[in-house]
């Protein structure tokens, strides 16, 4: 199987959706959503192969690595992969009537699915260098999509976020400048084979702080978080979707991963330095997110929060501790795609998102409603919701590991979790309706259709564990342990 | 220098009308010869960007726009990139290595010029807006 | 020793295009940095990134000085000044003291050529007839990441696109 169709089938519609949508004004609807359908059909087909036969690599052009670029996809590829296909699907598919706000609609599209693109790339590539221009292609994407609003604070947001993401991208390729000088290949495997070989001295260290600056700017870790919460408030609805729940896991989270387990080589230093940082995001989110009126910025507090929970288990390090930190991906990049949609139905319906403004919209909005208390319940943490199995493996784990006061902060956080989503879903939902409120107008079909399908994906998360299915989680957990 | 629609003065419009020609023909060569000396795709076709910013710095953005349109410009990138996209996937271009690099070549620089020349546009576009909204 | 002149050259003029108050003054300095940073390549030995260099400096000159002609900038000395400008210099010199320590440990500037800069130089004339070795890179070795850097720059063209838009949200009919 091609893998080289994850990047190319985006790419090819992003150029067509250019040159034709100014004539066919429904072409670039019809495109981009077929495209993200056929590359999440793609994504669950490759996840089965990849279990039937292990590490799949495609050489692109022929050349053999380390001359030419390959593209490998084992089994945390194939797992993120699924992840960022599915939400974008989705995410699309409530696009096709939330975006009627906006207008030029197919400038929308052609980003969006440069955005996939970028992302995809980034999780398929084999190659340094190509990780790095991936990463390019979807930062720039994600910069205009918060700017696409043209408001005066959306432009603001999205300058902040741009100048935070070049100094990001420019830390990110000095290191691999560096590590290319040091071992004269740019192919991941190779580099891992060629570090093992050399002493570790300073400059892997150096290296090391590079990447980590770099990779937690755009994964949003306490203290490169400064960014998020403007450009969430700024941004189209399922662009905050997109960006919360897949964009900062795969170029953060998932490349973190990737260059520090696989091709670097950890340290025990740096598996602290990892927790603290996870740590530190966990509360500092989270006691953030108490405080904030407006509905988007409170979730954006929260993403920092829970990416913090995967960065503090991916230091643990312990295989019961990678797992749990997966599935806690998988698990937040769906809940919260689900609470960034609900959050933009609501502000569709009733033209405000402060919590001041909102109340007592149970009747009006039943599946916003229904679908915002499955997602609360199961990011709190609350049994048997899936969020409760990935929160209850970091901690087991944790505590395994000798950490109990980290544990304990977890579990603290976890708490407070559940008090701000509480008085989230009281306030706008419960009770009766806010006098402020002048008119609630109806959801159309289309986003009713992605904020069910999400709360059915999330109800069923928790499924994972079973036997049947958690040889893919687990395969995805056995890569990162090597 | 303001921004002046009808263009700088009578000196300049000569001098470009000569020299646009000339910087259009040597960005189309610095791409044709990459395969020999130091150039490429991307450096050409900034080139012939050049050229026909160029045309708009001389003789004004609405002489220019008449005859080339943003539009246009936008599709002509789009045609560079779905070639250049097409040209790195087909066939004929694995075995035979020379052909691939120089239709490449030629498709990066369709779509590196026509982009930028997009990008000038809309800025001189943009601020023509701002400042007739600013009158209004 | 040329290089290192030409580097206190860039880093005096962009320190005085971030310092300066009048915006064209400041372009210029910029414009000056990029002038430098061309002729660095050429002490280096790398024409083909000189030339791509050189042109992208003049677009991006004639853009800055289109955009700030006749606007003013009016630079902020609020009280945070003093502690921005302080963590600044603290930052640059932890940076440079570890970037000294560990750079020490490179191998010097092509000494032992390198595993698949050896490959490339034996191959490029042979499986291409292409003798210039840069382009053989980045289009006959590499094409994928010439393919993904020609989608960075059309994102960015509709990315510009997209943000100068006259109206940003449709009024609700």
């Amino acid at each position: 199987m091609n893998l080289a169709l994850f990047v190319i089938v985006p790419l090819a519609c992003v150029f067509l959706i250019v040159l034709l949508a100014r004539r066919f004004k429904a072409l670039s609807d019809i495109l981009a959503n077929t495209a993200a359908l056929f590359l999440l059909l793609l994504a669950c087909f490759s996840l089965k192969q990849v279990a039937a036969q292990g590490v799949l690599t495609y050489n692109i052009s022929g050349w053999a690595p380390p001359i030419g670029i390959a593209l490998v996809m084992d089994g945390l590829s194939a797992f993120m992969l699924l992840t960022v296909n599915l939400v974008a699907f989705l995410a699309m598919i409530y696009a096709i009537s939330y975006m009627r706000r906006y207008t030029e609609k197919w400038k929308f599209h052609a980003l969006f699915l440069m955005m996939l693109t970028g992302m995809n790339g980034v999780i398929l590539s084999g190659d340094l260098f190509n990780l790095y221009i991936f990463i390019e292609v979807a930062s720039i994407s994600g910069y205009a999509l918060v700017a696409f609003g043209t408001q005066a604070e959306d432009l603001e947001a999205a300058f902040k976020y741009a100048i935070m993401g070049a100094l990001a991208s420019i830390f990110v390729l000095l290191g691999i400048a560096l590590l290319y000088s040091h071992t004269s290949t740019l192919n991941m495997a190779d580099i891992a084979l060629s570090l093992a070989a050399k002493p570790r001295g300073i400059l892997i260290n150096f290296i090391s702080v590079l990447f980590l600056a770099g990779f937690g700017l755009k994964a949003a870790i306490v203290p490169f978080h400064a960014w998020l919460p403007d450009a969430h408030s700024s941004a189209p609805s399922p662009v905050s979707a997109v960006l919360s729940g897949v964009f900062i896991k795969t170029l953060g989270v998932y490349a973190l991963a990737r260059v520090f387990f696989n091709i670097i080589g950890i340290s025990a230093q740096l598996f602290y330095v990892l927790m603290i940082l996870g740590i530190l995001s966990m509360a500092i989110g989270a006691f953030l997110a108490v405080a904030q009126n407006d509905i988007k910025r409170m979730f954006a507090y929260s993403s920092i929060s829970q990416v913090g929970y995967i960065i503090f288990a991916l230091g643990i390090a312990s295989p019961l501790a990678i797992f749990g930190a997966l599935l806690h991906l998988f698990n937040h990049a769906v809940l919260k795609s689900l609470l960034f949609l609900n959050a933009g139905t609501i502000e569709y319906a009733t033209d405000t998102r402060s919590l001041k403004g909102l109340g007592g919209l149970n009747d009006k909005l039943p599946v916003a409603s229904v679908s915002s208390l499955v997602a609360s319940m199961s990011i709190s943490g609350i049994p048997p919701l899936g969020g409760f199995w990935s929160k209850l493996i970091i901690i087991i784990a944790a505590v395994q590991a000798g950490y109990f006061n980290f544990a304990l902060v977890a579990v603290l956080v976890s708490v407070v979790t559940l008090v701000y989503y509480l008085k989230f879903y009281n306030t706008v939902f419960l009770g009766s309706l806010n006098a402020a409120i002048a008119e609630v107008k109806a959801v159309p079909f289309t986003m009713k259709f992605s904020l069910v399908a999400l709360a059915i994906i999330s109800l069923i998360a928790g499924g994972v564990l079973l036997p049947g299915l958690r040889i893919y989680l687990q395969a995805a957990a056995n890569v990162l342990m090597r | 220098m303001t921004n002046n629609p009808s263009g700088m003065s009578l000196i300049v419009k000569t001098i470009t009308r000569l020299t646009v020609g000339l910087i259009l023909i040597y960005g189309f060569y610095i791409v044709l010869q990459s395969h020999i000396a130091p150039g490429g795709g991307f450096a050409g076709g900034v080139v012939m960007a050049l050229s026909l910013i160029h045309l708009v710095l001389a003789f004004g953005r609405d002489a220019v726009l008449k005859k080339i349109s943003q539009i246009n410009s936008v599709c002509l990138m789009s045609c560079g990139a779905i070639a250049f996209l097409v040209i790195a996937l087909s066939r004929l271009v694995t075995k035979n290595h020379f052909t691939g690099v120089l239709l490449s070549d030629i498709a990066i620089a369709t779509m590196v010029g026509a982009g930028l020349f997009v990008v000038f546009l809309t800025l001189v576009l943009f601020i023509k807006e701002s400042a007739k909204g600013n009158k209004q | 020793m040329e290089l290192h002149l030409i580097l206190i050259f860039m880093i005096c003029a962009s320190i005085m295009a971030v310092e300066i108050k009048d915006l064209i003054s400041s372009v210029i300095a910029l414009s000056a940095v990029g002038l430098g940073l061309c002729l660095a390549f050429l002490v280096l030995k790398a024409p083909n990134l000189a030339i791509t260099q050189l042109v992208v400096e003049i677009l991006l000159v004639i853009v800055l000085i289109r955009a700030t002609i006749k606007k003013d900038l009016p630079l902020v000395r609020d009280g945070r000044w003093l502690f921005n400008t302080v963590s600044t210099l603290l930052f640059i010199g932890i940076f440079l003291t570890f970037g000294y320590f560990a750079l020490k440990e490179l191998p010097n500037f092509g000494q032992p050529t390198m595993l698949v800069s050896r490959e490339y130089l034996a191959n490029s004339l042979t499986q291409g007839g292409l003798a210039n070795i840069v382009t053989a890179i980045t289009l006959n070795f590499r094409r994928f990441d010439a393919l993904a850097e020609a989608s960075v720059l059309f994102t960015a063209v509709i990315a510009v696109l997209a943000i100068t838009r006259k109206t940003g949200k449709a009024h609700d009919k």
